[in-house]
């Protein structure tokens, strides 16, 4: 995955552990600074490493740290360098992900070796969307639950997300939810 | 070659499209029209609501040419559009997109529907947005390898200027 991920993670455990907690965690997996750089692809080996290690720290099981990570990751980019782009993705929860591809299409020119997934909104309604997430990626399942439960925070929505089913390379959730206004 | 594209299809191509017949009236527009200039409906003249800023209105469909650059400027909001104009026979279609200038794109105004998907200047826009994140950060890693090498320096010294003293408080408890 790419740095920024990385990144994200440090941010995260710094919030909620302290630096002295990321400084243990690099010391363990031999990482530093080079680790973390937004535009570099690193193997999914290192990022679940870090991932294990957070979770652990944070006395988490690796599935919901994958979750809290995932609606962090909304916040974070929400609030750093990325706003601009966050905010011209899309207005509201269901323009935000229709126009997920499109997004990843920019990042995928920036970042020509990440491996991005794809998204496709199979129901609209108000109110209501299906989406399937499709990713060369096994495991990130939770991590897309909590991208997607960020974005419902983001979008001032509340709601339930449940998985309709699942296949080897792709999840389908069914997003029900409504403004909080 | 002919082909037949539905008004929504086009609408996800161009959505900042119009369609105008001979007289100049609109007879269809995108969803980007509809979204940010709400006050433009179909069967109004063009010129009501856009200024055509390289046509002579009047001189419009005399151009001759199928296929000819044009660029408007909506009436209400200063709104920049610029494209094709793409002549047929039953009017004109304009294959116009919004200019996405810096200040669209921080503002939060627009957004990616309101653009179609292989805009080369929204990609651009965005890519631009995503390398400059990219190197704001790097320039942040890089102050904060400078500090971290700063600190090690640090700690080095303070070792090597405490150590004669760690040496004789050594000396001094094994003497003892």
């Amino acid at each position: 995955m790419y740095g920024m991920i990385h990144r994200a993670m440090r941010n995260m455990v710094h919030e909620e552990l302290g630096e002295d907690a990321w400084l243990a965690l690099e010391q363990k997996l031999k990482i530093g600074p080079m680790d973390l750089l937004t535009g570099k692809v690193y193997g999914d080996a290192l990022t679940l490493g870090i991932i294990t290690e957070a979770a652990d720290r944070l006395n988490l099981a690796v599935d919901q740290c994958l979750i809290e990570f995932g609606r962090y990751w909304i916040r974070y980019v929400d609030q750093g360098s990325l706003a601009s782009v966050m905010n011209f993705t899309g207005q509201d929860l269901a323009s935000f992900i229709k126009n997920l591809d499109r997004l990843h299409l920019a990042v995928g020119a920036a970042m020509p070796d990440a491996r991005l997934p794809a998204f496709s909104t199979l129901c609209n309604d108000p109110g209501h969307l299906v989406v399937e997430y499709r990713s060369e990626r096994v495991g990130l399942e939770p991590f897309v639950l909590g991208l997607l439960q960020g974005l419902m925070e983001r979008f001032h929505a509340r709601g339930d997300i449940e998985v309709l089913s699942r296949g080897e390379k792709f999840v389908i959730f069914d997003i029900r939810y409504q403004d909080r206004d | 070659m002919r082909l037949t594209v539905s008004e929504k299809q086009i609408g996800g191509l161009l959505p900042a499209f119009l369609n105008v017949d001979a007289f100049l009236n609109i007879t269809a527009l995108g969803p980007g029209i509809a979204r940010h200039l709400p006050h433009v409906r179909i069967g109004m003249p063009c010129d009501e609501a856009f200024s055509i800023l390289n046509f002579e209105t009047a001189q419009f469909f005399r151009e001759g040419p199928e296929i000819r650059p044009v660029q408007l400027i909506s009436r209400v909001g200063d709104l920049p559009l610029s494209g094709a104009a793409v002549f047929h026979e039953g009017g004109c279609l304009l294959a116009v997109r919004f200019a996405l200038s810096e200040k669209i794109f921080a503002d939060g105004s627009m957004d990616l529907s309101d653009f179609g998907f292989a805009d080369t200047g929204m990609l651009s826009t965005m890519l631009i947005a995503l390398q400059r994140a990219m190197l704001e950060e790097s320039q942040a890693t890089a102050i904060e390898s400078c500090d971290t090498k700063r600190n090690a320096v640090r700690i080095v010294r303070n070792a090597q200027a405490a150590s004669p003293a760690i040496w004789r408080m050594i000396s001094t408890t094994c003497c003892q």
